[in-house]
């Protein structure tokens, strides 16, 4: 679907169209409960905060108003909604704080490595570096990467401005490459009779 | 190649859209990474991991279970269902929405008016409960009711004074009571079991009441109908007025009228109302069902017997006397159930009499009884009539034996 006709849903659904949300909710619903997913590891949570998110634009269907990224209105419902439940619950404080507060992250990649099991293959080491970011530096590059949405997108969601938003997905994307570099410094080693032809990113 | 730019060349491929774009619409990755390695060999772990990066976090997205899915969609969709006024909040500017609304309240406050005080004020007020049922009462227009000292009292409703006037053979009492015909305020008559009385309403109808009797009616009649709601048993006589007819109404039958002489007997604990025809016409209709009620018309001589069990009416010729000669104090009855005669004469004695047996209850027996006899008199005339004997329990009670 794209974003002109989620648009078009939108607006019908804010002139009274019910079919029209449901649509929406079915053009949404697994991506949301993606999203959601990756700032929080709580399935049933994830699962009541996206009902929650279309039980109130029901209520307040007449004061929302027509919004060109409809996409994005949804991933920032979302977004809320579950940091609001986080608080309250009060109980994850840290990922809030992850989500919310500085950026000041210090990987400590040698242990993650050696914690790891996937290392296996070059996809699974990559799909470890990047489980094992912080939560504000995995979620840009899950909203960048996995659901391609571009620099102001991403700025609107977040509700950030677009320069941090540029900054924000360059240090994550720095963690990475250090945390694939110091990986891979330790494959060579181990795996060395494998890889004999590459040297790691130096 | 420095260490410096080696770094750096992971990151610029991550940030290229278009390298991102060429391993997201790769048809086969792996030739692709091939390719490229193949032609700047330099490059090659940089361009395995920026390949891999973009390829895993393109594949990244996880399906919520169909479970979680179909449950929130029917959650919204039970939501949804709830508010069907936010369409109308959408659809309408705000002063059609205001003008809307008031529309509304009168409309629905105009049903609630009609349906209380226009449609069907009786059948509502006839349904009331009034405190000390156990003596004879007038119930007046403004709600509050006046208790009848003497048996056998005429209540005279057909004065234009708004005034009822309440006589018997002692004395004569005059209360005041609106006869406004605007709000057709409901009066009400309620017989004791052990009385008796007369009413005689606005329009010149006389209605004798049986003991253990209610009846409710306007204090003057309006609209295109006389109506009154009967509980209990009632001798009618109506007065004549082709443009408005009368109607009782029960719990379980309407008897409308233009202007004659009948007998209606609505007890509830009898399970059947009787309506016998002296003299004139009446339609007797049914309002078990909805629509299509069953009607029955009656000549002179004739009963209409509803069954509340059966639901349904039984049209036959009858002995008249032995229906209407409860209003001179007489109980005639021929090949009625021991129970029944009993039940009779219970209300009009006002004391608890009990039946040993079912047998002897269902027992069928003929006769007549002097209501103004002494009760002990009735007991021993009916305790004869089944050729049995009674007892009279130290609480009054009565017991009837075999």
């Amino acid at each position: 679907m794209n974003e002109k006709s989620r648009n078009d849903l939108w607006v019908k659904f804010i002139a009274g169209d019910n079919d029209a949300l449901s649509s929406l909710y079915k053009e949404s619903a697994h991506d949301l409960f993606s999203y959601g997913m990756k700032i929080c590891k709580n399935e049933h949570l994830v699962k009541d905060c996206i009902q929650e998110v279309f039980i109130q634009m029901i209520d307040k269907r007449k004061n929302l108003l027509a919004t060109s990224r409809i996409h994005i209105y949804l991933f920032k419902s979302l977004r809320n909604k579950i940091i609001e439940v986080l608080r309250s619950e009060n109980r994850k404080q840290n990922i809030v704080n992850g989500l919310t507060g500085d950026d000041d992250f210090e990987p400590h990649a040698e242990q993650m490595i050696i914690n790891s099991e996937y290392v296996k293959s070059v996809s699974s080491i990559v799909y470890a570096a990047i489980s094992k970011l912080p939560h504000r530096q995995s979620e840009i590059i899950y909203l960048k990467y996995t659901e391609g949405l571009n620099y102001d997108e991403i700025a609107e969601l977040l509700q950030i401005d677009k320069a941090s938003a540029r900054t924000l997905l360059y240090r994550s994307l720095k963690t990475v490459k250090d945390l694939l570099g110091k990986k891979l410094l330790l494959l060579t080693v181990i795996f060395g009779s494998f890889f004999p032809q590459r040297s790691p990113l130096k | 190649m420095s260490k410096h730019s080696n770094k750096t060349d992971f990151l610029s491929l991550v940030q290229d859209e278009n390298f991102i774009q060429l391993v997201i619409d790769a048809e086969n990755p792996n030739e692709l990474l091939k390719e490229l390695q193949t032609a700047t060999p330099d490059q090659s772990d940089a361009l395995q991991y920026a390949f891999e990066f973009i390829s895993v976090n393109h594949g990244n997205k996880i399906k919520m279970s169909p479970e979680d899915y179909n449950q929130v969609l029917s959650n919204i969709l039970l939501h949804l269902k709830k508010k069907p006024k936010n369409r109308f909040y959408q659809l309408f500017p705000l002063p059609l929405r205001i003008a809307a609304s008031i529309l509304l309240i009168l409309a629905i406050s105009s049903i609630v008016v009609y349906r209380q005080f226009e449609k069907d004020p009786l059948t509502k007020f006839a349904q009331i409960q009034h405190e000390g049922e156990n003596q004879a009462l007038i119930v007046l227009s403004d709600g509050t009711t006046k208790v009848l000292k003497n048996n056998d009292s005429f209540i005279d409703y057909s004065s234009n004074k708004g005034e009822v006037v309440v006589k018997n053979t002692e004395e004569e009492e005059r209360i005041g009571n609106s006869r406004n015909e605007k709000n057709a305020a409901m009066n009400q008559v309620v017989v004791p079991y052990g009385q008796r009385h007369k009413v005689l309403l606005s329009d010149g109808t006389l209605v004798q009441l049986n003991a253990g009797s209610r009846l409710t009616f306007p204090a003057a009649f309006s609209g295109k109908t006389r109506e009154v709601y009967l509980k209990g048993e009632g001798f009618f006589e109506v007065s004549e007025n082709v443009k408005q007819p009368f109607i009782v109404k029960t719990d379980h039958i309407d008897i409308k009228v233009l202007g004659t002489t009948f007998n209606v007997s609505a007890y509830e604990d009898e399970g059947s109302v009787a309506t016998v025809l002296v003299e004139g016409k009446v339609n007797v209709s049914q309002k078990d069902k909805l629509l299509a009620n069953e009607e029955f018309t009656l000549t002179p001589g004739q009963g209409c017997f509803y069954s509340v069990d059966a639901k349904n009416s039984v049209v036959r010729n009858v002995d008249i006397m032995e229906h209407v000669l409860w209003k001179e104090g007489l109980f005639n009855f021929k090949d009625k159930p021991l129970r029944d005669v009993v039940s009779r004469v219970h209300k009009y004695f006002n004391r608890p009499i009990q039946i040993e047996s079912d047998k002897l209850a269902n027992t069928l027996v003929s006769g007549k009884l002097v209501l103004s006899d002494d009760l002990t008199e009735v007991i021993e005339y009916l305790s004869k009539t089944v050729e049995g004997k009674y007892e009279v329990k130290p609480d009054g009670l009565i017991v009837l034996k075999q």
